[in-house]
């Protein structure tokens, strides 16, 4: 019998439910009405998206909280090609990117629309699309589309 | 300065000794614990202390490529760990050596026993280095770890002007210094084309641009003075340490790194290097990723002013040149997670005490090590080693 007979073959499946605090309970609301929410500390000018309840370089509440436009900045992207099993694939190749965002200080990874993956910069302004079906938390939003 | 650590005077932690597995893409007949057992046998043998001599142990790994949480619990034995004190980091085994040293220098121990193992090739890589990522509203899209170092590539490529070219050369030059050590996992004679047209991961990431799927387990006895000067094999020093952990990925310039600048600081301070181009003569850094040397080359100011690139592109990062990099052939060409940051101070301690073998750096009297964890190296480590003596090749 041959030695890879004994390897023993295990899948870890753990079901987890991950429960929002208040910020991103309201970040997740906010998704659902189709709005985008980043929030600061009062009188500083830093805002985070996802949004945090606290600030941990001043530590203080971040409960200045500012809707956000839903464009922004691409600060990089990355072509996943054809055949990466674990991703769902639709036909064209799927780009990721990070977002600036305008009026926030952070990135939000996402999904980049374009048929061109190869004429993307880092800096291409960028604007939020959202599902047209509605659908649960970061789903939400579709993606970006270049401006 | 704000969050600065009361650091350690030279020479009051000995490395007595460093042992690595060979790397290779997998290692089916053994188990982790196997691995372990074949890492700290080798260093007590070739270090001449018993197992009974050692009461202190600390341990990397990752519960996620174990595939089972508390897995020191199953190295305890085969680590030296039977009634004894050890305890387990759950991130790069340059971490565990550090707090090893903090054992030794609190003199609690004279001895402390640290160790890194990691099987890569048993579990589903892309799964579990999705589980790094915010459950929320980052892991729904599907991003892994190859994916957020495509970002940073991407990125660092966009702000500092390198071009692919410039992260093969560094594949180029690491893939043949790995030609030189019979332990690594992957070498050979590349050229620029051959490693641009390697297959894609994720594009700007391909083949030969990032580290391949690998095991491996490395070993390292810590020491007091008392100890180093009973030691019967040469020793190297730790001369400083500095870490640093950053802002999470999506919060900072992924282009540069602060916190490795800041680390790097703190260990040069302890360590009394005020011109690192001058006074290292051999560096070893934890980049699985080609486009990582260049970056932290950068934040570690070993460019001197010009871009690491430059240096490069001249020889000076070779094995003979000013200051060889990865002289090993480094995690690019195959160390697995969590040994990847130990195995950097371990190749360090064989280049200080002229145990290099066919990689070795000539004169090698001062040498850097880095490790790093997180996503696209959020947290940062260094640690500089000195030497006994003079070393020949």
């Amino acid at each position: 019998m041959s030695e890879s007979h004994w390897i023993v073959k295990q899948k870890i499946e753990i079901p987890f439910h991950y429960t929002p605090g208040p910020a991103l309970l309201r970040f997740l609301e906010g998704l659902r009405d189709g709005k985008l929410f980043a929030s600061g500390v009062r009188g500083e000018s830093r805002k985070t998206v996802p949004p945090l309840s606290f600030c941990g370089r001043s530590w203080k509440p971040a409960d200045d909280w500012a809707e956000l436009p839903g464009t922004g900045t691409l600060e990089s992207f990355a072509v996943v090609p054809h055949g990466m099993a674990e991703l769902p694939q639709e036909g064209e190749r799927i780009v990721f990117g990070l977002v600036k965002l305008d009026g926030a200080d952070t990135c939000l990874a996402h999904l980049i629309h374009t048929k061109e993956p190869g004429k993307l910069k880092v800096g291409t302004k960028v604007r939020l699309r959202w599902r047209a079906e509605r659908s649960p938390g970061i789903q939400a939003i579709a993606g970006f589309d270049l401006l | 300065m704000d969050g600065e650590v009361t650091l350690p005077a030279p020479g009051q932690v000995a490395i007595l000794g460093a042992v690595q597995t060979r790397y290779e893409a997998g290692k089916p007949h053994q188990t982790y614990n196997e691995l372990v057992h074949e890492v700290v046998d080798q260093l007590l043998t070739e270090t001449g202390v018993a197992l009974k001599e050692i009461q202190s142990i600390v341990s990397a790994s990752q519960d996620f490529f174990d595939g089972r949480t508390i897995s020191g619990m199953a190295i305890n034995e085969v680590a030296g760990g039977y009634l004894n004190s050890e305890s387990k980091v759950a991130g790069d085994g340059i971490q565990a050596l550090i707090y090893g040293a903090a054992r030794i220098l609190a003199g609690a121990y004279d001895l402390t026993l640290v160790v890194a193992h990691c099987k890569e090739s048993e579990g589903q890589f892309h799964q579990i280095t999705s589980t790094m990522f915010d459950p929320y509203v980052e892991r729904p899209l599907g991003l892994d770890e190859h994916i957020a170092a495509a970002l940073q590539a991407r990125r660092f490529l966009g702000v500092s002007g390198a071009a692919e070219a410039d992260l093969a050369a560094v594949s180029r030059k690491n893939h043949r210094h790995a030609m030189k050590n019979p332990l690594a996992r992957r070498s050979g004679d590349f050229s620029i084309e051959e490693i641009l047209a390697s297959a894609e991961i994720v594009s700007p990431l391909r083949d030969l641009l990032a580290g391949p799927i690998t095991d491996g387990a490395c070993a390292i006895l810590l020491g007091s003075p008392e100890r180093a000067r009973a030691s019967r094999r040469p020793v190297s020093w730790i001369a400083g340490m500095g870490s640093s952990t950053d802002a999470y990925w999506t919060g900072r310039d992924l282009a540069a790194s602060a916190a490795l600048a800041q680390a790097a600081e703190r260990a040069f301070a302890a360590a009394g290097i005020r011109k690192p181009l001058d006074d290292l003569r051999v560096v070893e850094l934890s980049a699985r990723y080609a486009h990582e040397e260049l970056l932290y080359l950068d934040a570690l100011g070993l460019g001197n002013g010009a871009a690491a690139k430059a240096r490069l592109a001249t020889g000076d990062f070779d094995l003979g040149g000013k200051l060889p990099v990865n002289p090993s052939g480094g995690a690019l060409t195959g160390n697995p997670t969590c040994v990847a940051g130990l195995a950097r101070v371990a190749e360090i301690h064989l280049q200080l005490t002229a145990a290099a073998g066919q990689h070795q750096v000539k004169d090698a009297r001062t040498g850097l090590a880095h490790g790093a964890s997180g996503i696209c190296g959020q947290s940062q480590t260094v640690v500089v080693l000195r030497g006994d003596a003079p070393q020949r090749t």
